[in-house]
């Protein structure tokens, strides 16, 4: 087993919001031609019919107004072009615009979703990919929002949920956490106050209080050496008053400032590394929950369906066609940080040679593997060994992260540590 | 052991990226009803905040006020985690985030 995946106490989950990868990580591609980013032939038409390239000019705050939609049919727009379900219809990715103008009709405003950052814009997400692991191929677990692709991360399976609506859980998979619990090991969600809350209320934060923290406390875990060995961090999702002054969100969600959610990021980053011991011990992975309605060219892989249970109806989806849940969404932003990671990694994408797909149900999918490392489930009972064991067919399927562990480690005079200027 | 790691500055934003008064988009106001869901194991303690009519909740700062109520019931660490933090970190350069900055410089040197 390599030294990296030996040493490995911890593994840390920072779930960021609504930004695709060409967004974010699409102007490295400039830098590194292994990364399948942009190179400004992409376009999407606009409503004059004119074919509007993508272009270096993402700002912090106040140009993705209205948040473009990223809602089950505004996003099957945006991957189908416009051509509704059946129809012959292929992916295409040319329907960014055309999703982002029917919400204003302002033709100027809808080609905001085409905008890029450039890398210096965004120096943590930026140096923290170029000096550890890159994926090309991390995708949204559905294309659809914020509840349903966290409910991935938490369970492996949405339980056949599209939208942002209210569901009970009623089995008969348990989340990763009491999976984690039931190993006899330990697993939190950290939230980042009680104003922000956290996204996971209906089901985890109602029955499984005990799992919950707030991101003080993670601070002082990481600090104490302390830490579980698998947690998920939220960031805050809303600006607001704290006793120390004013909290900005720093999720990154359109229209909050993208600068808070880099400082967030080093936040979380240099708590880890802050703590030699902890650094050595740990692999966190930063990802975003979906695309946010902004553009991506990589046309998102077909999957493995989840549970035949777990399909959405035509109601449910408002695209009028079920969905099978055997597609992916759109490509998200994923960067896997750890000293055991050789620098500058990039995992090729499924477009490319020996090229692999990865959604949120990687995140369970990887945990359990790491719990199973050193763990006999044949020492829980039965029934219990069976809520262990229990996992979506989304997630059994999975494409896993730990062996991006190598055996030789990154010296820490060559990593960064992020300070505010 | 001194690790010499390699000091990268970020930017602060500006203090207009701070709006309390934004329109809270559907993700937070998806959340708010998440919340008052959430608040139905805990129905003795609750009505008081089960009357607050969450319609009329439109902004961030709304949300926000909403949520620090819900979650003193929900999660009580929340409310004694929240007042410790502020001083360590608050990261807007308006308060003092900058001593957990300064921690941190101190943490490599």
């Amino acid at each position: 087993m390599p030294a990296g995946l030996d040493n490995l106490k911890h593994i840390v989950v920072l779930m960021m919001e609504n930004r695709s990868f060409d967004h974010m990580l699409g102007a490295l591609m400039a830098q590194d031609k292994r990364i399948d980013g942009l190179d400004g032939t992409q376009t999407n038409p606009d409503a004059t019919n004119a074919n509007i390239p993508v272009q270096p000019l993402a700002e912090y705050q106040a140009q993705l107004q209205p948040d473009p939609d990223h809602h089950f049919p505004g996003v099957d727009l945006q991957i189908f072009g416009g051509v509704p379900p059946g129809h012959g219809r292929v992916a295409n990715m040319q329907g960014f615009i055309q999703s982002y103008y029917k919400q204003q009709q302002n033709v100027a405003n809808s080609h905001n979703v085409m905008y890029y950052f450039t890398p210096d814009k965004l120096p943590v997400i930026t140096r923290l990919a170029r000096q550890f692991a890159l994926f090309n191929g991390w995708f949204a677990s559905i294309p659809g929002p914020t509840i349903c692709n966290r409910a991935f991360a938490h369970y492996g399976t949405s339980f056949g949920q599209v939208g942002m609506d209210i569901f009970e859980w009623r089995g008969p998979y348990l989340s990763i956490y009491e999976r984690v619990l039931l190993a006899g090991r330990t697993a939190k969600i950290y939230y980042y106050d009680g104003p922000s809350s956290t996204m996971e209320i209906v089901n985890l934060l109602k029955n499984q209080a005990q799992i919950f923290a707030t991101f003080d406390q993670f601070i002082e875990d990481c600090k104490a050496g302390n830490l579980p060995d698998y947690c998920l961090v939220e960031p805050n999702y809303n600006d607001h008053d704290g006793d120390g002054g004013a909290e900005i969100a720093s999720d990154q969600h359109p229209d909050h400032n993208v600068q808070q959610g880099e400082i967030f990021m080093s936040q979380v980053y240099n708590a880890i590394f802050d703590n030699p011991d902890l650094w050595r011990s740990t692999a966190l992975l930063i990802v975003y929950d979906e695309h946010g309605g902004i553009y991506d060219h990589v046309v998102p892989p077909d999957c493995v369906p989840d549970d035949d249970t777990f399909a959405a109806t035509a109601e449910q989806t408002g695209t009028g066609a079920p969905f099978a849940f055997d597609r992916l969404g759109v490509r998200v932003p994923a960067v896997l940080v750890s000293p055991w990671i050789p620098k500058s990694v990039v995992v090729p994408g499924p477009r490319q040679p020996n090229g692999r797909k990865f959604d949120h149900a990687s995140i369970p999918a990887t945990v359990m593997k790491f719990i199973l490392k050193d763990f006999d489930p044949n020492t829980l009972s039965d029934d219990d060994k069976k809520k262990f064991l229990g996992a979506s067919r989304r997630e059994q399927n999975a494409d896993t992260f730990l062996d991006l562990l190598s055996d030789q480690a990154q010296p820490d005079n060559t990593c960064p540590f992020f300070q505010f200027s | 052991m001194d690790r010499n790691p390699e000091t990268v500055k970020i930017p602060q934003p500006p203090r207009e990226a701070f709006n309390k008064k934004r329109p809270a988009g559907q993700l937070l106001l998806a959340q708010v009803q998440h919340l008052r869901h959430g608040l139905a194991r805990h129905i003795e303690k609750v009505v008081a905040l089960l009357v607050i009519d969450v319609n009329k909740i439109k902004t961030e700062g709304d949300v926000s006020e909403y949520s620090r109520k819900v979650m003193t019931i929900l999660h009580q660490q929340s409310v004694r985690a929240g007042r410790k933090k502020r001083s360590l970190y608050a990261t807007t350069g308006f308060s003092s985030g900058s001593s957990r900055d300064r921690r941190s410089r101190a943490g490599t040197e």
